[in-house]
């Protein structure tokens, strides 16, 4: 026991100390604690093992965008691939990055209809003709694309956007919501669509999303994760493989992630974020 | 056992420094200790996050009454309330009462909560948007209502804070709000810049204006503390409605104990005020205040508990590490570690109370002290704080100029009570996200 504590304690001095060095690897958390962002920045933290540094906070992507490009320390985060887009008026994404910093895919995971186990009205016929209300993730990029796609399945299911993933999951427990979208279906959720081309991988799945509601726009899509590090230079480390080799990617509760455009090139990787 | 004692330790100094420094919340701590959280045992993590808290509340409590500087935004109303009490020459009575209204809404909120387990789940069937809504919709409205402030300047003030709250980039509207170009206000205007500026700055000018030219504090005493225990039943009714909302306030997702605090202190002040009994340095509000936060504190930890859902960033972290590490992270798992965690929890409570009345009396060495260079010392010691706090991220630079550039508007409304502002820059994500929802779930 004494054990545990003083090399936990001796392992956080280290890290806490190294982070000066120059030569571990910091990390960026730049969405709220627990959120997906976080979560994927936490594998990448983990897989570093001694390699890693410290763990940067910030508010939001414009903060953590400024960190990387300010520090000379070798740094990396996992970044919402949207950020890259340009945004809704057209100019150029504040938070989209360098080129150069661009490492590859992380991870995608299609996105899934999901409601409480419990809830016997939360059929699949209800989701075609039922008068529905689907909470989502509020994000500007996907919620058009959810609204267009909704909209298409059953024109009288209504998009109802939540800050947060435990807002809308406490929404679908109090019976505010009948379904939700989302890439993973918590403890007493099942998730029986699949926005994908098959149900293959997804446990729960009984049927896709192209299946349920044919011709619909955006039945095919899901969320992806970039990798992005700066100061990189002299750091021997494969980051990607290093993730995926790593035992918190193996253990990841997130298990509908997976590596994506493994065959593409970084400058196909690269391309497709824009 | 030997490493949930050496934990509960631990869980108490971080609760000290997180109480007494300010900005220095409970979150910054627990990802400071988060190399030394992977390697404990999953219900040690729990215990070093209740101990922490527990005894935050009562540590960060003690330094907005003493010093006027709310370590965080929801120690404000301890900050307008209990620091007024101090100028009048009431902080130790204001501290003792604080203390023990705290310790005594702490176990309330477990009393509660054990009360109403079997049918806990009930509370989450109508924790829905309406319901959200109505609560932040009222809260702000009395915000608003009960400033001492014209109810125009109220108003702008409240409207003003959630304009500056809204400065930044925005990924909700994928767009930049106020930002004018400047890369320095993409990522938003930080809170302790705008708590320092808008909130203590005014405070200390008000007092400098003032005939008060020294600082006066006796400090506390064991027999205060036991006059004050049997003195404290004259409070019962706020003691019972603090208790009561700060639970409630706690637990549901979207609020958390800062919430608790702010719903615990204006309700309070409206019926203060409706009795005509309400001026600015009221002990039943600091009460209320205080004694909401630590009855939050343990609440809050219910949907964690019992729905598996983290409802604040701190627990979000205990989530992810225990995910990290292949901890079957289920509610079951939660559930059993329910007794440990009350059982600690109380213990902590009740070590917060002795080691706050050891503490303060530290403090005694600023009795007699020209106030001018009190609060000269804080605003540096607190423009210190801002400084490193940016420069972690590579923004002490920004930090200091978004300081400098607030303060103005802070000597401009001196004279105002800029607690409206501060409320809407806290609370305007969530009045957006509320009312946004509510419109398009009834147009």
């Amino acid at each position: 026991m004494f054990k545990t504590i003083f090399t936990s304690a001796i392992a956080g001095l280290a890290m806490i100390s190294s982070a000066y060095a120059g030569e571990k690897v910091d990390v960026i958390q730049y969405t709220k604690a627990g959120a997906q962002a976080d979560r994927m920045i936490t594998y990448v933290q983990e897989s570093l093992g001694e390699n890693f540094g410290k763990r940067i906070v910030v508010d939001n992507c414009a903060a953590a965008k400024k960190v990387l490009s300010n520090t000379s320390n070798p740094t990396v985060v996992a970044w919402m691939t949207e950020l890259n887009n340009p945004q809704a008026d057209g100019s150029p994404n504040t938070c989209a990055l360098a080129d150069d910093m661009f490492v590859g895919y992380l991870a995608a995971s299609p996105w899934s209809i999901c409601h409480r186990t419990d809830n016997a009205a939360a059929t699949l016929d209800a989701l075609k003709t039922g008068d529905i209300r689907v909470g989502v993730w509020r994000s500007a990029y996907y919620n058009k694309q959810f609204e267009a796609f909704l909209k298409a399945m059953n024109p009288n299911a209504k998009m109802i956007p939540y800050k947060k993933g435990s807002q809308y999951r406490a929404a679908l427990a109090a019976g505010e919501l009948d379904f939700s979208i989302s890439t993973l279906g918590k403890d007493g959720e099942t998730c029986p669509v699949v926005l994908s081309t098959t149900i293959e991988g997804s446990a729960q799945a009984t049927i896709t999303a192209s299946e349920l509601a044919p011709g619909a726009p955006y039945a095919v899509s899901g969320y992806n994760y970039t990798l992005w590090a700066a100061n990189m230079d002299g750091i021997n480390i494969d980051l990607l493989k290093t993730v995926y080799a790593s035992n918190a990617w193996k253990n990841r509760k997130d298990s509908r992630y997976h590596p994506f455009m493994t065959d593409a090139t970084r400058v196909e990787q690269l391309a497709s974020t824009k | 056992m030997v490493e949930t004692l050496i934990v509960f330790v631990i869980g108490i100094v971080a609760g000290v420094f997180s109480g007494v420094l300010p900005g220095i919340g409970g979150l910054a701590l627990m990802l400071m200790s988060y190399p030394f959280l992977v390697g404990l045992e999953p219900h040690n993590i729990l215990i070093f996050y209740i101990t922490m808290i527990s005894i935050d509340q009562f540590f960060g409590g003690l330094t907005a009454i003493i010093f006027g500087v709310p370590g965080s935004s929801m120690s404000v109303p301890s900050s307008y309330e209990g620091h007024t009490l101090m100028k009048q020459g009431k902080g130790s009575e204001a501290i003792m009462y604080s203390a023990i209204s705290s310790w005594m809404t702490s176990f309330f909120g477990v009393a509660l909560i054990l009360a109403v387990t079997p049918v806990l789940f009930l509370v989450y069937k109508v924790w829905n948007t309406n319901i959200q809504a109505l609560i932040f919709a009222s809260t702000s409205i009395i915000i608003v209502l009960v400033s001492r402030n014209r109810l125009y300047m109220s108003i702008l003030l409240f409207l003003l804070g959630n304009l500056l709250g809204a400065v930044g980039y925005s990924s909700v509207f994928d767009r930049n709000f106020m930002t004018f170009g400047s890369s320095m206000l993409y990522s938003g205007i930080p809170v302790m810049p705008v708590l320092v500026s808008l909130f203590v700055v005014p405070l200390f000018l008000n007092t400098l204006t003032s005939d008060k030219k020294t600082f006066e504090f006796p400090g506390v005493t064991v027999d205060g503390y036991l006059t004050s225990f049997k003195n404290i039943l004259v409070y019962r009714w706020t003691l019972l409605r603090t208790g009561l909302l700060g639970s409630i306030g706690g637990f549901v997702p979207g609020m958390s104990y800062g919430m608790s605090s702010i719903l615990g202190y204006t309700v309070e002040r409206v019926l203060q005020q409706r009795q005509g009994k309400y001026k600015q340095g009221n002990m039943e509000c600091l009460i209320a205040s205080e004694g909401a936060n630590n009855a939050g504190t343990f609440t809050q930890l219910v949907p964690l508990l019992f729905l598996g859902i983290p409802i604040t960033a701190s627990e979000a972290i205990i989530y992810n590490i225990l995910e990290s590490r292949g901890y079957p992270v289920t509610i079951e798992w939660f559930q059993s570690t329910f007794t440990q965690v009350i059982l600690f929890f109380l213990i902590s409570s009740s070590l917060g109370l002795l080691l706050a009345g050891k503490y303060v009396n530290i403090l005694k060495v600023i009795d007699g002290l020209n106030i001018r260079y009190v609060y000269l010392s804080i605003l540096i010691l607190l423009f210190g704080s801002i400084y490193w706090m940016g420069s972690q991220i590579w923004a002490g630079t920004d930090y200091m100029i978004i300081t400098a550039a607030l303060i103005p508007l802070g000597i401009l409304l001196r004279k105002q009570d800029t607690m409206p502002l501060i409320y809407g820059f806290i609370l305007h994500d969530t009045l957006f996200d509320v009312g946004d929802r509510l419109l398009i779930m009834y147009t």
